[in-house]
Parts: structure tokens; C-alpha cells; sequence
């Protein structure tokens, strides 16, 4: 009788197969080299947190797509649904304070996720976060590097949409609402639902041609040229976000990747810890943005930290989908590098003699040496993709004067 | 070539009048049916490219990025609950959320008492949810996919949630909406890839749109059509 065991994984989980594994490991290591390369440094922390530390206001949007635990002390332990925050309590708890730092990671997060969505609810990701730095510069150094970093991987068709919270702050003040009434106007723009968002600012009782002008802010796209254009009377707060924004971009045609950029004031992320810029990437065929991030300044206080902070993070499953949907292949040469070769024959001592050496030079041998036949040899080499090569006894070989290396 | 937008038109009712707003706003969608085996149409140009689907499954079409812009009731978009731009209220096809009881579970005040343990019969399980959370009622919820008024009459379910825009299908089952809870009309989604990657072309449309919508004043979009 066999044993019952199960054969399936809990939802929103995967199993990455030979080929696809190695696919990924590939492409989180080519992200992280290239971002090594900014003198970013890695950094790792546990996949359990103590839930207070995934909620350090308690009010995370995400809150309920939190895996939570009880440990057997009666502690909330919780998966980690981001890195930002993990990364905030290192900061705050172990690394001295000669700032900045700029660290680097990329693992992976978990976030409970309705099923109908299709998504993962374990997904890697590789990000940075650049802390003890204020201004446009370091602001810049981001939107840079993940322009970067996302070109060394291969993807060149993409848009990083830009948008400032100061703007949003600012519009929402000349509101003088209270509490829940923003957090019901922030909801909506979250959303994007600006049917929504009309319907409310009208019922609340604001005038039609200021709730067009509202809505119209929100919903423009803009160039980063008409940022360039005069914006008269407008509230200390948004003046002073744009010339932020202004300062950002006018650093990024440094960089020369301006083209990449999209100013839009209705980008928000659904962690509410930003407080500077915030971006989103998106990139054609696949309807979410595959990666984003912002400026943090006021996170790390909760750790009693009052340390400026601003960083990315970008979605490796959803680079891989979008890499293979533009049909990105490897290089030839690449190709040549990775080619595996198939030792095999029936005498063990050549096989392994001669395997030790090709590995030795960095070739990918694999041995085959068990009473295999020939003929088996080569059905195995055409399975596996690997070129064959038969191993005939050296003193045999010698004897009957032919060595054969196909 | 590939074109340059896919627009998502939802079969049934609303399908004429969304097939109007775009013909209006200069799309050569002419040959477009929702009776047709076919379910995708390329215009003369090959520039846009229409899918026609259920209402129900559009959201989900447009949120993956299938297409990049949608034409669907907001009663589809709430139920199901993408993640989706939502842009333009087009007016038409305006419909509510209604809470109906038989007429003969009314007490002889006209008032309905929930009873513990009811049940809700409906096609729209996560409006209906949510009122019964928000009301703090505890009953049960079947999911139903159309007639939703033949449940209560052979005891289904004590109520539906279904959506109501004359209120006759009601009236001719003995059934009495007891409460509205939101309105519902036609609406411009956008994928939110698209809206980014393809602003242009989006915002073109959309612009068209608003302007058409303008000059029809709105209100009587429906009797229009």
C-alpha cells in the first residue's frame, strides 16, 4: 500500500524548476552586481519579524495581506511583506550611525494576495535603500540606479511614472478636511478611481470648477518639460514639492535617463511611509508596475531615529514574465559558456580523472559511469542538451589505437 | 503590425450604447456585434483592436493588461474588485444595487425584520457582503449567475441583492426593494500599465469621450441611444 502524501502547495506559491531557477538566481545576481557597482552593500534579515516591526504606525494599508504566526511564547510573529521596514530596524538597532548608508538586498517577501488576482503570494525582490541622504541627489541616485540596474538585466521598454506626496499633502490641505475624509480622498486616488473621486469632492460640498481643477491635476500626464512651465499661486507645499521634482529631473538628464520618466501627481504606493517622491515602473504587457519606491524621511523615527531615507524596490517575478515576454534570449556566447558535457563510459577511473580536470578548467561535466552502454550514453546526452563525449580505458585505447571523443 | 490599443466591450445591454460613444468619438467600429461568433474585430486601419467578453470577466481583461481600456458597468467593476483606473462615467446604463424581499414578508407596517440565519440569494457575493457586514446582520450568502428573483419564490433565499434599473423584473416576482445600497453606470476603465505606456492614444480617447459626453449634456445619455 502506498502512503498518502500530498503532491500540491499552499496558493500563491511556486515551485521554480531546473531552467526557470536558475533563471532567476541569474537575474537577481546580475541586478545585484550591477548595483554593487554604486558601492551599495548587501544586507539580509530573517524572513519572521515580530509583527509590531512590519507595523510601526499601525496603519499599513497592507496590514491584512500579512502572513501572521503565534510563537510559543504568544508573540505575533509575521512573514515579511517588504524589506523597507526590516531593513529600518537594522538600521536603527545594529549599524553605527556614519551615514549614509547604502545597502542592498534582494530575497523574498510574502503578502496574502486574493487568488482571483493571479499573483504570487511569495515573490522575490531586489531592492536598495540610501538612508542618511536628503535632497534631489540622492533622490536622483535612485531613479537612476533602477533605471540602470533594469537595462543591465536586459529590459529596455519601460516607464517610471513620478509623482511627489508633497503634492498630494499639499492639495489635500487646501481642503481643511478632517482625518477620515482625506483618508477616504487618498483611498480613491490610490485606487484611481477619479469617477469616485469627483462624486465625493462634489458631494462634500467643494465648488465644480475647483473639484475639474483638483481632478484635473491628478489625472494630467505630464512631460517633465511642463514642469519647466510657470505654476502661478500655487500653496508653499506643492511650489515646494515641484521644485524638488524639478531638481530630480534636471539631475536625471545628467544621467541622461530622462526619457524614462512620466510626471504623474496621482502616483501613491500603498505603504503610507513616504514623504518625498514616490515611483512606480511599469512595463508593457504585464498590468502592475514591476517595481517602485520612494522617499521615506519620517520612517526610521519610529525607531527613534530621525534619519532622512529614500530607496527602490523591483518585482524579480515580474522582470522574468516581462523579459521573456519581449523575448530577450540569451547571447551566443553566454550560451557557449553554459554548454554541459557528458562524460561518460565503464571505466571509472578515466571518467573521473578526466571530469576533475574539465571542472577544474570551469567546464559543467556530468559523470555517467554505472554499466551505461553507448547507445544509452547518447539517448542521456540528447535529453540532458549535453554534448557526449564516450571514455574508452586509457591502456584499451592505447592498445587498440583509437580514442573515441565525439 | 500590432495595434496600437485593445478596447474591451462588454456583451449585452450595454454593449450598443458603448459601441455608439466610440463610434462618435471617430473609431471605425462599424462592423462591431455582440451577437457574432467572432469575439475579436481589428478597425480598417488595424490601429485598435476590440474583444468582446462578459461584463463580468472585463475587469479582470483589462486589470491583467489583455486590454488596455474597458467599457463595463461600475456594478461588474465593484464586484469584482480589481485593480484597475477607473476615468470616465459614461452615463449610460444607469442601474442600483437593490436589497428585494417578497411583498409578503413585509409586516402590515411595510417594514422587513431580518430573521437570524437568512439567506441572500445574488450574483454579486461581495456587495452583498459587505452590506450585511456593514449592517451587522449574520446570514448566509448564494452566489448565484442569473434569475436571481426565482429564488425567494421557491425558498432559495429570504432576499436578493441584485442590480435594478426599471424595477419591473421585481414587481412581476412580488418583490419589494426594501433598500438601495450605491448606483451604477457605464464606466472607462484603463489597464494601469497602459494608462502610463500608452498615454497618448489613451488620453486622445478619453478626451473625445468627455467632449462627446459634454455636448449630449449627460443626464438623458440614456434616452438618446
Amino acid at each position: 500500500m502506498t502512503k498518502k502524501t500530498k503532491l500540491n502547495i499552499p496558493q500563491g506559491m511556486r515551485d521554480w524548476l531546473p531552467g526557470e531557477a536558475s533563471r532567476k538566481r541569474e537575474l537577481i545576481n546580475q541586478l545585484l552586481a550591477h548595483i554593487s557597482l554604486w558601492g551599495y552593500e548587501e544586507i539580509n534579515t530573517p524572513m519572521l519579524e515580530y509583527y509590531q516591526v512590519l507595523q510601526p504606525d499601525g496603519n499599513w494599508e497592507g496590514a491584512a495581506q500579512i502572513y501572521k504566526f503565534i510563537d510559543r511564547n504568544g508573540e505575533i510573529l509575521a512573514l515579511r511583506p517588504e524589506m523597507t521596514l526590516p531593513i529600518a530596524r537594522v538600521i536603527s538597532s545594529k549599524l553605527p550611525q556614519n551615514y549614509p548608508w547604502r545597502l542592498m538586498y534582494g530575497g523574498e517577501v510574502f503578502r496574502y494576495e486574493e487568488i482571483q488576482t493571479g499573483k504570487q503570494r511569495e515573490f522575490s525582490q531586489v531592492g536598495v535603500e540610501l538612508i542618511g541622504a536628503v535632497g534631489a541627489e540622492a533622490d536622483s541616485e535612485i531613479l537612476a540606479l533602477a533605471v540602470e540596474s533594469l537595462r543591465a538585466s536586459g529590459l529596455d521598454n519601460f516607464t517610471i511614472s513620478l509623482g511627489h506626496t508633497g503634492i498630494l499633502k499639499g492639495l489635500l490641505e487646501s481642503l481643511a478636511w478632517e482625518e477620515t475624509q482625506l483618508k477616504q480622498v487618498r483611498t480613491l486616488i490610490l485606487e484611481k478611481d477619479f469617477v469616485g473621486l469627483n462624486k465625493y469632492l462634489m458631494s462634500a460640498g467643494i465648488k465644480a470648477d475647483k473639484v475639474k481643477q483638483l481632478v484635473g491635476i491628478l489625472t494630467c500626464q505630464l512631460t517633465t518639460e511642463d514642469l519647466e512651465k510657470e505654476w502661478r499661486n500655487l500653496p508653499r507645499g506643492i511650489a515646494i514639492a515641484l521644485a524638488d521634482l524639478r531638481e530630480i529631473i534636471r539631475l536625471l538628464k545628467v544621467y541622461d535617463y530622462e526619457s524614462y520618466i512620466q510626471v504623474d501627481f496621482s502616483t501613491l504606493r500603498s505603504q503610507e511611509y513616504y514623504t518625498g517622491m514616490v515611483f512606480e515602473i511599469y512595463t508593457p504587457g504585464i498590468g502592475y508596475p514591476i517595481g517602485g519606491g520612494g522617499r521615506y524621511d519620517q520612517l526610521l523615527q519610529n525607531w527613534g531615529n530621525n534619519c532622512p531615507a529614500t530607496g527602490f524596490a523591483l518585482g524579480v517575478d515580474r522582470i522574468l514574465l516581462s523579459l521573456s515576454s519581449e523575448g530577450k534570449g540569451k547571447k551566443e556566447k553566454e550560451k557557449e559558456k553554459e554548454k554541459c558535457h557528458l562524460l561518460a563510459g565503464n571505466d571509472a577511473t578515466t571518467v573521473i580523472t578526466k571530469a576533475t580536470q574539465w571542472r577544474k578548467k570551469g567546464k559543467k561535466v556530468i559523470t555517467e559511469f554505472s554499466g551505461i552502454t553507448r547507445a544509452e550514453a547518447e539517448k542521456l546526452a540528447l535529453k540532458k542538451g549535453a554534448v557526449l563525449h564516450w571514455c574508452v580505458k586509457e591502456s584499451a585505447a592505447k592498445e587498440g589505437g583509437k580514442k573515441d571523443e565525439t | 503590425m500590432k495595434p496600437k490599443l485593445t478596447i474591451a466591450l462588454p456583451k449585452g445591454k450595454l454593449f450598443a450604447p458603448a459601441k455608439n460613444v466610440l463610434e462618435h468619438c471617430g473609431l471605425g467600429c462599424a462592423q462591431l456585434s455582440d451577437q457574432a461568433r467572432t469575439l475579436i474585430f481589428e478597425d480598417e486601419c488595424k490601429e485598435v483592436r476590440y474583444i468582446i467578453c462578459r461584463p463580468t470577466d472585463l475587469p479582470t481583461y483589462v486589470e491583467h493588461g489583455a486590454a488596455d481600456l474597458g467599457i463595463v458597468g461600475k456594478d461588474s467593476i465593484v464586484e469584482a474588485g480589481k485593480n484597475l483606473y477607473e476615468l470616465v462615467d459614461l452615463k449610460f446604463g444607469y442601474c442600483r444595487f437593490a436589497i428585494a424581499v417578497p411583498q409578503d414578508r413585509l409586516t402590515p407596517e411595510g417594514e422587513f425584520m431580518w430573521q437570524p440565519g437568512f439567506r441572500i440569494a445574488t450574483k454579486f457575493p461581495a456587495v452583498a457582503r459587505e452590506y450585511i457586514q456593514k449592517k451587522g446582520l449574520q446570514g448566509e450568502i448564494i452566489k448565484l449567475h442569473g434569475n436571481i428573483e426565482l429564488a425567494p419564490r421557491v425558498g432559495l433565499a429570504e432576499a436578493i441583492v441584485d442590480i435594478v434599473s426599471t424595477g419591473k423584473t421585481l414587481k412581476e416576482n412580488a418583490l419589494v426593494p426594501i433598500e438601495y445600497i450605491g448606483e451604477a453606470t457605464a464606466r472607462l476603465i484603463v489597464n494601469r500599465a497602459s494608462y502610463r505606456l500608452k498615454a497618448k492614444e489613451i488620453n486622445t480617447l478619453v478626451t473625445a469621450i468627455k467632449d462627446f459626453l459634454e455636448e449630449k449634456g449627460g443626464e438623458n445619455f440614456d434616452s438618446f441611444v
